[in-house]
């Protein structure tokens, strides 16, 4: 009875909890909204399936590792390259959880690989800065994750059945759209003048090594360069870039 | 075309295991400085991503740069991804319609 009582209980501040993380993201909605349309055009124009383009979105559901895979496997990069791009991309998750992981409960520990899956850059952020003021939990963490998921799912596929209706997409250069939403998480990260000579090696290289190697090769060594320079420049302070 | 679902799959998995690393991990700490070395991943594979294609693809030249100037700006003011690329894509196309 008891025992009944306080898993009621339990499960009641759960969904609270969950239903306040999902309610936090709602500001970002309209910008996962026009992730997901434009994404999903951009995979279909490169010559990604259907079902392929909503994989994109389900199963990784991550957006700059989404646009990558279809930029360089569309481009031709070789398999190895592509996933080894992805795992550079996703790297800064491992922070994340080590951050999160000292402070969740205990009980969050069983379903961590629940709360993994859907956790990215925005709800771990709001997660973050909730639980560094003493409130916030693992349910927050996935109703979060969950709200931007959902979206995310039913924009990809608004994408789908809006791009198959535009007549050309690549004559009016739907394209572009794709290097304006890289330089749109670029820019607000640009702010050390660390960030910036990074930005500059990684660019640079890139238009360089692209003439020589392949599209995924010429990213990697561009990237793994930059970062190496970047480390090299950043002797002092607790941060360089925020990301 | 269906060898890019297992691709699909596979970079799934790897996203999946990044997720989940850091909170098998535990509480080790990890040194500052490849902490930060870890930061600048982003902004270098967002570089990497954006410039090629600003620097040649769809369009005229002088749309792109403007577009993504433009695009810029507004992310910049404003940080509202929607609006960046929404005048950036303006921006490009009433450019590019003048050339």
């Amino acid at each position: 009875m008891m025992v009944a009582a306080i898993r009621v209980l339990a499960m009641r501040s759960d969904w609270s909890e969950l239903r306040r993380g999902a309610l936090m993201m709602l500001p970002l909605w309209p910008g996962v909204t026009a992730f997901g349309i434009a994404f999903a055009v951009l995979a279909r124009t490169t010559g990604f399936s259907v079902l392929e383009t909503q994989a994109l979105s389900m199963l990784l559901f991550a957006g700059s590792a989404q646009l990558a895979i279809v930029t360089l496997a569309g481009g031709g990069a070789g398999t190895a390259a592509v996933l080894l791009t992805v795992l550079l991309l996703n790297l800064r998750h491992v922070l994340y959880g080590l951050s999160l992981n000292a402070r969740l409960q205990p009980e969050d520990g069983t379903r961590r690989p629940l709360l993994a899956f859907f956790m990215t850059d925005e709800s771990y952020g709001v997660t973050m800065r909730e639980l560094l003021a003493g409130r916030g939990s693992g349910s927050m963490l996935l109703g979060a994750g969950l709200s931007l998921y959902a979206c995310l799912s039913v924009t990809t596929l608004a994408g789908i059945l809006f791009g198959a209706l535009l007549p050309n997409p690549e004559r009016i250069g739907l394209n572009f759209i794709f290097p304006l939403m890289f330089l749109s998480l670029l820019v607000p990260l640009l702010r050390s003048w660390q960030a910036l000579v990074v930005t500059a090696c990684s660019g640079g290289s890139i238009l360089a090594l692209r003439e020589v190697a392949n599209p995924g090769v010429a990213f990697l060594c561009a990237v793994l360069l930059a970062v190496v320079v970047g480390m090299l420049l950043d002797t002092r302070g607790p941060r360089g870039a925020d990301a | 075309m269906t060898s890019w679902l297992w691709l699909i799959v596979a970079a799934a998995l790897i996203t999946f295991a990044t997720r989940l690393a850091g909170f098998q991990l535990g509480e080790q700490r990890l040194h500052p400085r490849l902490r930060r070395a870890l930061d600048y991943i982003p902004v270098a594979a967002f570089a990497a991503l954006a410039i090629p294609d600003v620097a040649s693809g769809a369009g005229a030249f002088p749309a792109r740069v403007l577009g993504a100037l433009v695009a810029s700006l507004i992310i910049l003011r404003f940080g509202v991804l929607w609006g960046g690329l929404a005048a950036g894509m303006s921006a490009f196309w009433i450019i590019g319609s003048l050339w």
